[in-house]
């Protein structure tokens, strides 16, 4: 059966009631995965609701969202905090910012906010991308003017499948309103143009290896990519 | 909720659905729908995006999807218990 993954989850960090709502409909909608979105202030022990979520069977991943208003904000932001999360995601308000964020290999996951117009994913950034565009739902849902945001979606999924960039699929919920089913958001994908194989893959594998390769990283941070450990020496040498 | 499938699918998409209500828990609010075999990922998508129910804020997600209503009682009673 396949395992999914919400790696957008924006709630009070400091509401229990709200997690453990949220927690147990996730349950019910088989997320196995969540990342929360924890500020750099916060420290990640003293985190009641990450336990709640823990508590319910749900894994959760810690999330940066970095919304660097230039290159060199970027690349000090990452720099600093790359060593601490297990996500980050960049959001590319200015073109300065995206051409850095779809080519780092420390960003795992690149946004493109709606409410701004002229940045775009498109032409050279999309060929060059390397990290994983999110698609989050809170963005449709949100407000008036869904035929809008619909085709501005419709045009980023386009261009995502011609480069054969990869796509994640998360809610961006901050309540149990917010929330939706992972294979729900996969449905959405496919309307909006993704082939339906890729959809249920940017809600389940996608999101799993991200946090997976990042957790290796993580824990072993010398080793460099595509090497893996499978077996220690015994000898003291 | 078959206006939301009006307003994403339009009439010709909404008819083509054949989207129906065949029985709602009031208590649960739980609620099970038929649709055409290659119509499920169309209602699935239409549910995600719906928002509020006669004005009030609401979310519609799917719990279970099966080929039949018989295996489908008996997955989300399995599910529940």
């Amino acid at each position: 059966m396949r395992a999914y993954a919400d790696l957008h989850l924006s709630p009070s960090l400091d509401d229990t009631a709200n997690a453990r709502s949220m927690a147990s409909l996730l349950t019910q909608l088989q997320t196995k995965l969540v990342g929360l979105v924890v500020p750099p202030e916060r420290s990640f022990s003293s985190l009641p609701i990450a336990e709640v979520f823990r508590n319910s069977g749900i894994d959760v991943a810690t999330r940066l969202d970095v919304k660097p208003k230039s290159r060199e904000e970027l690349l000090k932001t990452l720099r600093r905090f790359r060593s601490k999360y297990e996500i980050i995601s960049v959001e590319c308000s200015t073109t300065h910012v995206s051409r850095v964020a779809v080519r780092d290999r420390r960003v795992d996951i690149i946004h493109f906010p709606k409410r701004q117009s002229g940045n775009l994913f498109r032409g050279n950034l999309a060929k060059s991308c390397r990290a994983a565009l999110e698609f989050n739902l809170s963005e449709l849902i949100s407000d008036a003017g869904l035929e809008t945001r619909l085709q501005l979606f419709r045009r980023e999924i386009e261009t995502a499948a011609e480069t054969s960039t990869t796509v994640v699929g998360s809610s961006n919920a901050s309540n149990p309103f917010g929330l939706r089913s992972p294979r729900d958001i996969a449905a959405v994908l496919y309307m909006i143009g993704l082939p339906l194989d890729l959809a249920l893959r940017g809600v389940s594998d996608i999101p799993l290896e991200i946090v997976k390769k990042n957790r290796l990283r993580l824990a072993e941070p010398q080793i460099d990519e595509g090497v893996r450990i499978l077996r220690r020496s015994t000898r003291n040498e | 909720m078959y206006r939301s499938i009006d307003d994403m699918l339009g009439k010709l998409g909404s008819a083509d659905t054949k989207a129906r209500m065949i029985g709602f828990d009031e208590t649960t609010g739980k609620a099970v729908f038929r649709c055409k075999t290659g119509s499920a990922e169309k209602l699935r998508a239409v549910l995600a995006l719906m928002t509020e129910m006669y004005g009030n804020p609401a979310a519609a997600m799917v719990m279970r999807s099966s080929g039949t209503i018989k295996a489908l009682r008996v997955r989300i009673r399995r599910n529940s218990s």
